[in-house]
């Protein structure tokens, strides 16, 4: 047997402390791993130990191997009892345990406390050994040896706090660390050194996870609510004496002792003194106008984080700027008649606009056409060349002899050379699907002027990534560790050099880009991805000539990339790399923050089907950029695709900004204004308001360590909880009453205002990076002076006593759902013209003419049964080609009718018609062969409608037992009578059928060696379908290739 | 409840009565004790039948694992990144197996069926050809009537229609 273990893991404690219990122990080779090994070839990273049992028979479970120690030894007793205990142990106590240790050893917070599950989880574990020393009676077993091995590090803490808490559990720790086996494989793991052993392991392993109603998450501080929730309840913090003090604290500070704002002069440049920051956001693409989902995937996410970082007083550069060279932009050019660089100024212009709009604050936007960016991006390549990157190598290009332009592979067409599809790209046969290069294609034409190109063989030169490898590793394992990466970021990344790096052509025949200096080459240009993230560099040499002190200077300096997932591997892979290979001290990515895809209501952003919100049309709205802000950062598709849903949007701003928000800061400054002449009155602090305050603070911790993390969501919450906190505040205490009572009451009501309005000042600092220009409003309502904009980890009072406010008004106002329905349809789109979608929320239902009656449907599925039984007679007696070819044709308009027919249906109706219109369907034929039997019509004629009726009442029977679950599914060759086209599942449903049986169709067309038409026609209708199927099952796009126009596309 | 068909599948296939209370699962012995749990009942029912007498401890062990693994299947439902890499595993062990543990059905499949269901409904076309070992076991375990009870049959493509389009 081999044990594999990673160093310091705690749960192989189990396989080793039962090896040596039950005398195994010489059977077992025991195999030090590392921490990310995979052992197992199935499994992923991190799920060690792994025992192997037999010749490729590995258990993962620890619990299972343990046990199959003791079942070999003999030494197992109450096997269900140990099992039922086992398996608490794997469900309920490893993963919350799992977790605070990862917490508490793993990430070193030290102020981590025990969770309320797991504490009661310990609590089942203390009451188990009231009455017995071990788990299950006095003798020690198995499930003891795994309980103990997963509380052992906790108690290797030897925190008095639990442990005080947990009598027995101590004493039985204690005890079973008596026995000397448990010892020797104690010692063995830990080498009697404290937890901080089991660190590394702990990091990397994935452990179980808890169901997520239990989920507890361990950010310091604050237990932040479950993300979905309507966010009505306010999170339930348990606070602590401490925490209660600190506040006490901090409220008695005063204004001057708080750090000043630091002011922002121009150039900036990095400061010894302080944390720098340099913040680059993904370079817009110039030829496209951004959507809602490029600007929340890149400008708005960083300008998020540096707003905030700069009120944390860091130095704080924040650079962008349009990405200008490649073929699009020399494409458009020449389709618009004039010169590359003129788009680029007519697009560049545009994109700020809209990101004025959107009030990013940049401290520069640059662009990529300036000649810091030929002189850098020449630069770079020169040392690379010198320090043996650089690879030659000739390709075979097509070229159009007319047009004078090597041709991208998106330009050509031609036939497949492995199927003979006569519409195949350049890249990849959209029938077969198999990827192709454009010089393989059989009569190749330029799609632009239809004229054949010829092959060329073009020298081009290439990045050798293999060769940078290990310096791009060192690099990174040092960045993962100690910097905020988002996880995709480093999934996309460990995947790319799991795969193998491969070199990458870095060179163009183009004319619109950055020349290639070398000799031989200098006709060529960089590609595009080589040169535009040397964009950041040269657009920062424009901002400054002294862009050295922050791009060579690793040292100093922290850079943030805010970007789409899929430009992840450009910007962690290839740039560093670049960057690495110069030997020239440049500063390389230390925190890389990805997000993933944000849709459009049920579909995607696309200009050319013209749905969704694009930049330059949210102004046009009348909605407040402010708002766009909040929502889209709202809904910022973090771990997962979001979408951008008007009716959210309207949720979100009624009831999170109006009602929570705008509701507690009007009604706190209102009162101000209106009873104490917006005087700020003198404070004295309750125990109640203490609690208040310590909540605060806490949720102010909670904001600034989310932020620090770039988890922008959260940061939100803590926002919302903060207002909620207060609302809760002036709702309990009643200011409006104890105005109108006795001075003191009088008095306590100035204290209490007093103190919202402070809590109204904080919330307009929390809020600046999210909605500045409703920050500045805020503060203008309160006369605020600049100095509160700083963020600090405690809440002091930066209003006080004799402080004048000014004139308090709404902040936000209600949308109606009138304005969102207008909205929703005014930017909706057409649909597709190929798949069968169904309308989109706002558009017109179809005219009524085109709606199919019930007759009409089973007419149609009926003669298809004839027609397709028509088509296999004739086929089986071996009739004439052309007579066949006929009616094949007719069967297939015929499909193509119902096809059209069940399109038109409505969505709501199609999907209960489907099994009443099987039971109508089945009347009707059931009539039609009584009246054949009656009119005693031949036996043959009688049959074939027989046939029919049986498959019907076949397919209703399907019907009615999937009604529940599932729309229902007809086989579209036999009767082909209803599907619910309802709905994308229908559909899919439905071509997946038609392929299915059309595949099979085929093959056995071929098997009989049938006639070659007959065939083709087959497969061009089999085909078809299969690209039917593929557009309504939604095929993910492929990786961008900036290139390449994909509609959803993330910068 | 993933669970419910997994406990009419017992019920039927071991003619036992297995409770669903709040308390939990559980299933009462002639002796007067009781399991709970569906991991420990189904590992009860393993052990003492007679078809799987024969079965070697290794196999018996892998076999209480994939029990196990239950768990971890029915907790990604909310997380896709942990779904990606469950299927993942179990797509990778699949590559060389009919069934999960040797070479022939066991109650191990069942469950596994059962818990991965709800997730497996979701997954597209596209990841039912990237997990195609995974999709041929699922179709596979699908097409028995007891097993499925009362769950509908997902769909899966004979012929392959996304070979050459995955990204990257």
């Amino acid at each position: 047997m081999k044990l594999y273990s990673d160093k310091g893991n705690f749960q192989t404690l189990k396989i080793s402390i039962a090896a040596r219990l039950t005398g195994t122990a010489s059977e077992i080779l025991a195999i030090e791993v590392g921490h990310n090994d995979i052992v197992a070839p199935f499994l992923s990273k991190s799920k060690l130990p792994v025992l192997e049992v037999a010749e490729g028979k590995y258990l993962f479970s620890a619990n299972t191997a343990a046990k199959y120690l003791f079942l070999k030894a003999g030494q197992v007793k109450k096997e269900e009892a140990e099992d039922e205990i086992l398996e608490w142990e794997n469900n309920e106590l490893l993963p919350l345990i799992a977790t605070y240790l990862s917490n508490i050893i793993g990430q070193g917070k030290k102020e981590s406390s025990v969770s309320d599950s797991l504490l009661k989880t310990l609590h089942q574990l203390e009451s188990k050994l009231t009455k017995t020393k071990y788990l299950l009676d006095d003798t020690l077993s198995i499930c003891d040896v795994c309980v103990f091995s997963s509380i052992f590090p906790l108690f290797s803490l030897k925190n008095q706090e639990v442990l005080s808490k947990l009598p027995n559990t101590k004493r039985y720790c204690e005890d079973v660390t008596k026995i000397q086996a448990v010892q020797d494989a104690i010692s063995e793991l830990t080498g009697g050194a404290g937890p901080e052993v089991f660190k590394a392991s702990l990091l990397s392993q994935r452990f179980p996870l808890l169901p997520s109603s239990i989920v507890d998450r361990q950010t310091s501080g604050a237990a932040v609510a479950n993300p979905d929730a309507s966010g009505d309840q306010i999170p339930e913090v348990k606070l602590s004496q401490a925490d209660l003090e600190s506040a006490r604290a901090s409220w008695g500070k005063k204004p001057d002792d708080v750090e000043q704002p630091r002011p922002r002069i121009h150039p900036i440049l990095p400061d010894p003194q302080r944390r720098n920051i340099l913040v680059t956001s993904a370079l817009p693409y110039v030829n496209n106008v951004p959507h809602l989902g490029n600007i929340i995937g890149c400008v708005l996410s960083a300008d998020v984080f540096s707003r905030f970082a700069r009120l944390r007083n860091y130095n704080v550069l924040y650079i962008c700027g349009t990405d200008e060279y490649g073929t699009a932009t020399e494409t458009k050019a020449m389709e618009e008649g004039v010169t590359p660089r003129e788009i680029c100024d007519k697009y560049n212009k545009l994109h700020v606009q809209i990101y004025k709009w959107f009030n990013i604050d940049f401290d520069y936007f640059g662009r990529t056409t300036t000649d810091q960016q030929t002189e850098i991006a020449q630069d770079i390549f020169w040392k690379l060349y010198h320090n043996g990157y650089v690879l030659k190598d000739s390709v075979d290009q097509l070229k159009c002899t007319k047009c004078d332009k090597f041709l991208a592979d998106r330009f050509v067409e031609g036939i497949c050379p492995l199927c003979g599809f006569d519409d195949a790209r350049g890249d990849q046969c959209d029938a077969c699907g198999k990827l192709i290069n454009a010089v393989e294609l059989k009569s190749p034409k330029c799609k632009i002027c239809k004229s054949s190109p010829v092959i060329q063989t073009s020298n081009h030169l290439f990045v050798d990534l293999p060769k940078l490898e290990p310096l791009l590793s060192s690099h990174l394992n040092g960045a993962f560790e100690s910097g905020t990466w988002t996880n995709n970021a480093k999934m996309i990344t460990n995947s790319w050099i799991r795969d193998g790096l491969k070199p990458r052509c870095i060179s163009r025949d183009l004319k619109w880009g950055t020349p290639v200096p070398l000799e031989g080459y200098t006709d060529k240009v960089f590609y595009v991805w080589f040169d535009a993230p040397i964009g950041y560099i040269s657009i920062t040499a424009n901002y400054t000539s002294e862009w050295k002190q922050w791009w060579k200077n690793p040292q100093q300096i922290e850079m943030y990339n805010f970007l789409g997932k899929d430009n992840v591997p450009f910007h962690s892979v290839i740039f560093p790399a670049c960057l690495l290979g110069t030997n020239d001290g440049y500063s390389v990515v230390n925190h890389m923050v990805a997000t993933e895809y944000l849709n459009y209501e049920d579909t995607k952003f696309s200009k050319s089907r013209n749905s969704g919100v694009f930049g330059d049309q949210a102004e046009v709205t009348g909605i407040q950029a402010d708002i766009y802000r909040f929502y889209l950062l709202f809904v910022r598709p973090e771990s997962q695709d979001t979408a951008f849903s008007w009716d959210d949007f309207l949720l979100k701003n009624n009831s999170e900004l109006l009602n929570n928000l705008g509701n507690f800061i009007n009604r706190a400054l209102m009162f101000l204004h209106n009873n104490f002449k917006g005087i700020v009155q003198e404070m004295s602090v309750t125990d109640e308001d203490v609690e208040l305050l310590a909540q605060i603070t806490n949720q102010l911790k909670g904001y600034i360590s989310n932020l620090e993390a770039c988890r922008l969501r959260d940061g939100i919450r803590n926002i919302l909880t903060i207002s909620r906190l207060g609302n809760q505040y002036m709702q309990v205490t009643k200011p409006w009453v104890l105005s109108k009572g006795s001075p003191e009451e009088i008095k306590r009501a100035g204290s209490v205002i007093a103190l919202c309005a402070n809590v109204a000042c904080l919330l307009s600092v929390l809020l600046q990076p999210y909605m500045p220009t409703t920050s500045a409003v805020i503060q203008q309502q309160l006369h605020a002076p600049a100095s509160v904009n700083y963020i600090g980890g405690e809440f002091v009072p930066m209003l006080q006593p004799g402080h004048q406010i000014g004139q308090p008004s709404p902040l936000f106002q209600k949308l109606e759902s009138a304005t969102m329905s207008e909205l929703k349809a005014k930017f909706a789109g057409k649909p597709e013209e190929k798949t069968k979608k169904p309308s989109k929320k706002g558009e017109k239902p179809q005219p009524s003419n085109n709606v199919v009656t019930t007759e009409d449907f089973s007419k149609l599925s009926i003669s298809i049964a004839n027609q397709g039984q028509k088509v296999r007679e004739l086929k089986a007696a071996k009739a004439d080609k052309s007579v066949i070819d006929k009616e094949v044709a007719y069967l297939l308009q015929l499909k193509k009718d119902l096809e059209a027919a069940q399109a038109a249906v409505p969505k709501k109706e199609s999907q209960s018609l489907s099994a009443e219109q099987l039971a109508q369907a089945v009347s009707l034929q059931g009539q039609k062969v009584r009246e054949l039997k009656a009119a005693k019509a031949e036996k043959s004629v009688i049959d074939k409608e027989v046939a029919c009726l049986l498959h019907l009442k076949k397919d209703l029977e399907v019907a009615e037992s999937q009604k529940e679950s599932q729309p229902a599914v007809a086989v579209v060759e036999q009767s082909a009578c209803v599907n619910s086209a309802g709905g994308d599942a229908g559909l899919i449903e439905k071509l997946t059928q038609a392929v299915a049986v059309q595949g099979n169709k085929v093959r056995d067309l071929k098997a009989a060696k049938a006639d070659k038409s007959v065939i083709d026609a087959e497969v061009a209708s089999l085909l078809k379908l299969k690209k039917d199927l593929e557009l309504a099952g939604g095929v993910t796009a492929a990786p961008a290739t900036k290139n390449s126009s994909k509609k959803n596309k993330k910068k | 409840m993933a669970t419910s068909p997994t406990i009419l599948y017992l019920n039927e296939t071991y003619k036992k009565k297995i409770k669903c209370s709040e308390k939990g699962i559980s299933l009462n012995l002639n002796d007067g004790k009781s399991i709970s749990g569906i991991s420990s009942i189904a590992k009860y029912l393993q052990r003492t039948q007679p078809e799987f007498q024969d079965l070697s401890l290794e196999d018996r062990m892998v076999f209480e694992q994939w029990l196990e693994y239950r768990n971890i299947i029915t907790n990604c439902s909310d997380d896709i990144e942990s779904q990606k890499i469950v299927l993942k595993e179990l797509n990778g062990y699949l590559k060389d197996k009919v069934y999960f543990v040797a070479e022939r059905f066991t109650v191990a499949d069942v469950i596994i069926y059962h818990s991965l269901y709800e997730i497996y409904k979701k997954v597209t076309f596209q990841d039912k050809e990237n997990y195609i070992y995974l999709s041929r076991w699922f179709n596979n375990i699908q097409q028995d009537k007891r097993t499925r009870q009362s769950l509908p049959q997902l769909k899966f493509l004979r012929t392959l229609i996304y070979d050459g389009f995955n990204g990257h």
